[in-house]
């Protein structure tokens, strides 16, 4: 109890050194905080966006589809597709829809490019995939024909809403089929594979053009959670069978491994962040034994052991920590909370690929293991950091310290 | 009737410097309970370093030390620090009071560390050690808030708060004005008879020689007979 109210109190003596110390450390702490909750809620939404628009829960694919990513044929399809959808809807209580992927070109004007021209079912989609609510402008499939294109393929290759462009695709027969159609509207998922890449049509628009009947070759799946998602594809896939299944998971390995590999570069920055905020703490601490070496003679001479001594400078380096960590919990997770609300807007870098599926806007997310991970790692900083000064403090002789103040 | 002493110094040597500055050489002296006894002598002639071996702060390269009947030699380092906990007072020539500490708090450390009191025992021995020093009503003020006089007087109820056998000071007087020194030696004599301790000063202040009862010449280390 001696060593902790000496500690507090001895906070005061050099007010502007503690300020700064704690300053610093309290800075250091907010961005751990900030930057934690900015990759989190990366993270939650860039897979909340692959669920929404791209993977749903489960997914299956005719068997070896997932293996040839740039050839993709019609040569394997999923026969009497909205049966299956029914029976495993059915057995796994789930929403499903059946899609049809045709890889081909998209042409405008002198424009051309790759895309997946996706049929889909607008009703049966609605419940799986938020795609055809993501509209930016004009309208989705009603009675007339026409495609949806993503907004960022659309600016890209210079046509709106309202122009017609020509798909361009092999039929499944493997003959060369091409058809002209209005733009009927432009969605903006934030996803790059649906805005960049897609062009959907109703699932029998598709199927007619792909000279198909009752074919496709997605099942998408969507339980009541993403949980569920590893314990039904563990069991479709002990059936055996000729499909290909994708987990959410799986098809989020892309974008988690870029989100692993930013958390070890920020991982550095924190360790760069701890070093100095380490020194800091440390110099200080140092500077406050040299300052008080008569004192401490003196207190030994009292009859205080070393270890005594010792603590008073581990305490007031730890309290030094402490206030930086309460400080930089309130500061950081008001700030967190203020921009999980307001979100911080990536409008500017919409046309920018990095890689990861995101909204327009980023929203931090507010996780209490980020707060306590930070005040505990300034505890342990300034811990560590003063551990120095402390042994420092407790060496030396009662006399030297009192007659020359030097240990 | 002869008492036990308190201190008790047989052929007593230490030097520094591995060896080239003998400090103290072959002192013996024996001080008696309720002693008022200053060991005095010019700068460099050993008193602060025989002063510092008795407090049980240095030991000794021969010879014994015998305080309060424990034999400093036979004790461990923290052996020693425990006497000087509870049966050592000291009074430094700086006042060395912890500056962020009130009056009263400086006054209640030693006994902080002792083990067995209250904090309201700690606390009425302060503010009773601070009225018997002259001090009523300062506990309160910070050490930078007090006099020279007054810190010292702090100094002093520190060192006798814990009713110890032996008060050891260190030219107490040197940073005080003429008055004020002779009143903090008053002080002190007034304190050794109310508490029955003895006190063994390292000064050369005339106003403290005056006032002791027993004065040791010290000369390069050794007592002058």
């Amino acid at each position: 109890m001696t060593a902790f109210r000496l500690a507090l109190r001895n906070l005061r003596r050099n007010k502007r050194r503690t300020v700064f110390t704690t300053s610093g450390l309290t800075i250091g702490l907010i961005v751990m905080i900030f930057a934690y909750g900015m990759l989190d809620g990366m993270e939650e939404q860039a897979l909340a966006n692959t669920i929404r628009f791209e993977s749903a829960h489960l997914r299956a694919f005719p068997a070896g589809y997932l293996d040839n990513e740039f050839m993709r044929d019609l040569d394997d399809l999923i026969p009497h597709a909205e049966q299956l959808r029914d029976s495993l809807a059915a057995e796994f209580e789930a929403r499903a829809t059946v899609r049809l992927h045709i890889q081909g070109q998209l042409i405008s004007g002198r424009e051309e490019a790759f895309v997946d021209i996706i049929g889909v079912d607008p009703e049966r989609d609605r419940t799986v995939y938020d795609v055809l609510g993501s509209l930016s402008q004009g309208s989705s499939f009603g009675g007339e024909d026409g495609v949806l294109v993503g907004r960022k393929l659309a600016k890209d290759m210079g046509f709106a809403v309202g122009d017609r462009v020509t798909l361009f695709a092999r039929s499944a027969p493997g003959a060369l089929n091409s058809r002209r159609l209005p733009v009927l509207g432009l969605i903006a998922t934030g996803n790059p594979l649906i805005d960049g890449h897609a062009v959907f049509l109703t699932l029998s628009d598709a199927r007619a053009f792909a000279l198909v009947e009752h074919e496709a070759n997605e099942i998408a799946l969507l339980f009541g959670g993403r949980g569920r998602a590893e314990t039904v594809a563990r069991r479709v896939r002990a059936r055996g069978g000729s499909f290909d299944w994708q987990t959410w998971r799986e098809a989020a390995a892309g974008f988690l491994e870029i989100v692993k590999l930013r958390r070890i570069v920020f991982g550095f920055i924190v360790a760069l962040l701890a070093l100095i905020a380490a020194v800091a703490v440390s110099n200080t601490m140092i500077m406050a034994v040299h300052e008080r070496t008569m004192e401490i003679g003196a207190l030994r001479a009292l009859g205080f052991e070393r270890s005594l001594i010792g603590r008073l400078f581990l305490f007031e380096g730890i309290a030094i920590g402490v206030i930086a960590g309460v400080i930089a919990v309130v500061l950081g997770g008001l700030l967190v909370t203020w921009f999980n609300h307001a979100g911080i807007s990536l409008a500017a870098y919409e046309d920018m690929d990095i890689g990861i599926p995101m909204s327009e806007a980023l929203y931090p997310a507010l996780r209490w293991t980020n707060p306590v991970a930070a005040f505990v790692f300034g505890v342990l900083v300034t811990a560590l950091a003063s551990w120095h000064a402390a042994r420092r403090a407790q060496k030396g002789e009662v006399v030297r310290a009192l007659r020359e103040g030097m240990l | 009737m002869n008492a036990e002493p308190v201190v008790r110094v047989h052929e007593l040597s230490k030097s520094y410097n591995q060896g080239r500055v003998q400090a103290v050489r072959g002192v013996s002296l024996d001080v008696s309970p309720g002693a008022f006894l200053a060991l005095a002598g010019p700068s460099g002639s050993g008193k602060t370093t025989l002063l510092n071996l008795i407090g049980a702060l240095d030991v000794p390269d021969e010879g014994e030390v015998t305080v309060a009947g424990g034999r400093l030699a036979e004790l461990s380092e923290k052996q020693r620090t425990r006497l000087r906990r509870q049966r050592i007072g000291f009074v430094f020539q700086q006042f060395n009071l912890v500056p962020v500490l009130t009056a009263a708090e400086n006054v209640s450390l030693p006994l902080e560390i002792l083990p067995g009191t209250t904090r309201e025992s700690r606390r009425r021995a302060a503010v009773e050690m601070l009225q018997r020093v002259g001090l009523e009503g300062l506990g309160d003020r910070l050490p930078s808030q007090l006099s020279g006089g007054q810190q010292q007087r702090v100094a002093v109820a520190r060192a006798l708060v814990k009713n110890p056998p032996l008060v050891l000071a260190d030219e107490p007087t040197a940073n005080l004005d003429g008055a004020t020194g002779i009143a903090l030696i008053d002080l002190m004599n007034r304190m050794r008879t109310d508490q029955d301790v003895s006190f063994v000063f390292a000064s050369h202040d005339p106003r403290v020689l005056d006032r002791v009862d027993t004065v040791v010449e010290m000369v390069d280390g050794c007592i002058r007979q």
